[in-house]
């Protein structure tokens, strides 16, 4: 099968026409979908403040890390559930959106970001946990929230294509 | 109110934000990302309150580190909704979710200021004030949920 036929079956199989048709489903699954994204991407910019040096200094950045990184992979994992609902109910058409597209070519290097960051972050750790970031882990907590900042604007435009 | 409303939308201001296509989106895109950073600082403290995460801090150090992003971030969100009102004054002002929504930032905002100052009175949250504590943590992660499902079903109101 190929890919788009794939995203059109997936589309008018009961579960994308169930939410397509009913009135009520896709603004709730939308709301868990906010609500999940809130917390991924309010967790990752604490860790990412830090990271920087801009905010909770005072506090060990490996600490913060292990107290926010589970709550960020658990909503990030609900939104993929939530997100994949709603574009289960128009597959095809969501793929054929510019915005949609680059929204997960970018989270693919933010998903990279969330895997790569915090074990690399506290291997060099040692000589900053409390004081001024490293170079390295500034430049990672900048160009996380970039990122993240990227996603939020792409996801929004999808919203207003279809 | 009628008059009120059409006289909003037809402002230069509400003209330009509904022109230009890149506008709302973006005012949107800056309203989630406020939105973020003021419901992970609130749930920090309301869950430290009930007990379930932060054990190992102080409910004033987590107040003095997470309630500023609160109050910073919803000026940050009343600036945005602010122009998305004006944008669009039918669509907000008329909604009955959008009522709902604004009733219960009221009523959250009070429970927040409440945490914030009695945060450092030794006590409150620990012996004689858990319970008043405890059942205000509890109604803050609800309404705060409630303020984002509100503001979601704005665009599906009546």
């Amino acid at each position: 099968m190929a890919v788009p036929t794939l995203f059109k079956a997936l589309q008018a199989s009961p579960l994308g026409s169930t939410i397509s048709q009913s009135t009520w489903m896709f603004p709730t699954i939308e709301t868990v979908h906010v609500v999940a994204v809130a917390t991924v991407i309010g967790t990752i910019a604490m860790v990412d403040l830090r990271l920087l040096g801009v905010s909770a200094k005072a506090r060990p950045a490996s600490a913060l890390i292990h107290e926010f990184l589970p709550w960020t992979w658990g909503a990030f994992a609900l939104a993929l559930v939530s997100g994949g609902l709603l574009f289960s109910s128009r597959a095809a058409d969501y793929m054929a959106l510019p915005y949609f597209v680059a929204k997960f070519g970018i989270m693919a290097v933010a998903a990279v970001f969330l895997f790569k960051v915090p074990p690399t972050t506290e291997k060099h750790i040692a000589g900053w946990d409390l004081g001024k970031p490293a170079t390295g882990a500034r430049v990672a907590g900048a160009l996380s929230l970039l990122l993240w900042t990227a996603i939020v604007i792409c996801g929004r435009r999808v919203g207003f294509s279809l | 109110m009628n008059a009120f409303l059409n006289a909003v939308g037809e402002t230069p201001l509400s003209q330009l934000l509904q022109n230009v296509r890149w506008l709302i989106p973006l005012i949107q895109s800056t309203h989630i990302l406020a939105l973020s950073l003021v419901f992970v600082s609130a749930v920090v403290v309301d869950l430290r309150i009930l007990g379930v995460a932060g054990r190992n801090q102080t409910l004033p150090s987590l107040t003095a580190r997470f309630l500023p992003w609160v109050g910073w971030g919803v000026l940050v969100l009343l600036a945005t909704g602010l122009l998305l009102m004006v944008a669009e004054p039918r669509r907000a002002l008329l909604n009955p979710f959008f009522q709902l929504k604004m009733a219960a930032l009221v009523v959250v905002g009070l429970m927040t200021w409440t945490i914030a100052t009695r945060a450092t009175d030794r006590g409150w949250s620990e012996s004689e004030g858990r319970g008043l504590a405890k059942t205000m943590a509890v109604s803050s992660l609800v309404l705060w949920l409630a303020i984002i499902a509100l503001g979601r079903w704005i665009a599906y109101g009546p």
